[in-house]
């Protein structure tokens, strides 16, 4: 019997070893800041927070419902990762947050990436010095009405407009091109897209260009 | 309908010995280790990424009964509990725990009276600590295969001592791996050393 069985069982253990096929994640947008430099060139700027930083401490104001909203983007952030590279917890205090989410107009700001839904719009001031490529956090993300709060359509654009700011906040640092991306400058969808995946991916997995500063 | 049921309860708890020297039935737990190969392989963005479970203790429980002179049929059920990691060019992400379960229905027989081999199919469970990472949708059922010795050792009257390696492989396809693009099917091969006691099957002196 074993003489029968054997053979069997060391072919089903030799050939076990393969492997399933990874995604190509060919498909991406840029996301890093390309900056003028000296004589005509330009810069590559790109940004990711580090293994160390995790979780992202994520604080938001507690109006229009926005430590909601927080906590829906942290999870559709966290969903196109499969190894950890960014977790984010909400904190009470913002003196703590590495991301602050405010509700109000951006002010305007150089190192500012601003989104216009149909309802609300968006802004996160990216903490850059761009002489240095010094990062210091916190992030300050703004959320704001078009509309008063109540009308149709308002909590699914706070929803969607939020998880677009943090996306800038985790380093998206550009607007995608397509519209069916949560990414795009004037955001319809309402989670990240096969192409915000992949491009969140690569800023993950791609040698970073600016410092974090603590 | 009183004299069944005292019938079934003098077996299970007086006759049961007896039983097991006329049948030879199998009962055995194991303690012991396993390591499995990586989970899984990724590459993003030409960065090589390993996803790799922790060598992980088990207790392994089984039963089974003669099936013809010389080989029986058994169940084993097997529970494992150990870390998993992400590792990126050394640099290792820790990614929480994961609890495997495994129940499998085996063939067995001796090779020679001290050293027995068996080799099953059966079904292997992931159940991850906290749904996050390759794990973030869950774990899932997949199919097992295996293969190993058994090698007893006489130690008390009515046990043996029993330690029992195997070479098991199993599928693994995460709910949220293939959600992710991944394609085909992962195989993940493991090994395993268990030390137990068994009901003795070495013949008395």
């Amino acid at each position: 019997m074993i003489r029968r069985l054997l053979p069997w069982a060391v072919l089903t253990f030799a050939t076990s070893c393969g492997d399933s096929n990874s995604p190509l994640r060919a498909d991406a947008y840029e996301w890093r800041f390309i900056e003028p430099a000296a004589g005509g060139a330009t810069d590559t700027l790109s940004f990711a927070w580090p293994n160390s930083s995790q979780p992202l401490r994520i604080w938001a104001q507690d109006t229009l419902d926005l430590p909601t909203h927080a906590s829906n983007g942290i999870a559709a952030w966290e969903a196109q990762f499969l190894y950890g590279e960014f977790r984010g917890e909400m904190v009470s205090d913002s003196n703590d947050a590495d991301i602050i989410i405010v509700a109000g107009l951006a002010p305007a700001k150089v190192q500012l990436l601003h989104s216009m839904a149909r309802e609300c719009e968006g802004g996160t001031d990216v903490p850059l010095d761009p002489l240095t490529l010094v990062l210091t956090p916190p992030f300050h993300v703004f959320i704001d009405l078009r509309f008063t709060e109540g009308t149709p359509g308002v909590e699914s654009c706070l929803d969607l407009t939020t998880a677009h700011e943090l996306g800038h906040a985790l380093g998206i640092f550009q607007h995608s091109p397509d519209p069916g991306d949560l990414m795009y400058s004037d955001p319809i969808v309402t989670a990240p897209s096969e192409r915000d995946r992949n491009t969140i991916n690569r800023a993950y997995h791609t040698p970073t260009t600016i410092q974090l500063s603590r | 309908m009183k004299r069944p049921i005292r019938v079934i309860a003098v077996v299970l708890f007086l006759g049961l010995p007896g039983i097991v020297q006329a049948q030879q039935p199998d009962l055995y737990f194991q303690l012991g280790a396993v390591w499995a190969a990586p989970l899984l392989h990724d590459d993003i963005a030409g960065e090589e990424i390993t996803t790799q479970q922790s060598i992980a203790p088990f207790v392994r429980l089984g039963a089974g009964l003669p099936l013809a002179p010389n080989i029986g049929v058994g169940l084993e059920a097997t529970a494992a509990w150990g870390g998993y990691s992400a590792d990126e060019g050394g640099t290792k992400t820790d990614l929480g725990n994961i609890t495997t379960l495994s129940f499998l229905a085996n063939l067995n027989g001796p090779i020679v009276p001290r050293l027995h081999w068996r080799v099953g199919i059966g079904m292997i469970g992931t159940l991850p600590g906290e749904d996050a990472g390759i794990f973030l949708q869950g774990g899932k059922w997949n199919a097992l295969f295996s293969a190993g010795l058994d090698y007893y050792m006489p130690l008390l009257t009515k046990f043996d001592l029993m330690i029992g390696a195997r070479a098991d492989t199993h599928t693994l396809t995460p709910n949220q791996v293939t959600a992710v693009g991944f394609g085909g099917t992962q195989w993940v091969p493991q090994v395993s050393l268990g030390v137990g006691l068994s009901l003795r099957k070495t013949p008395k002196p």
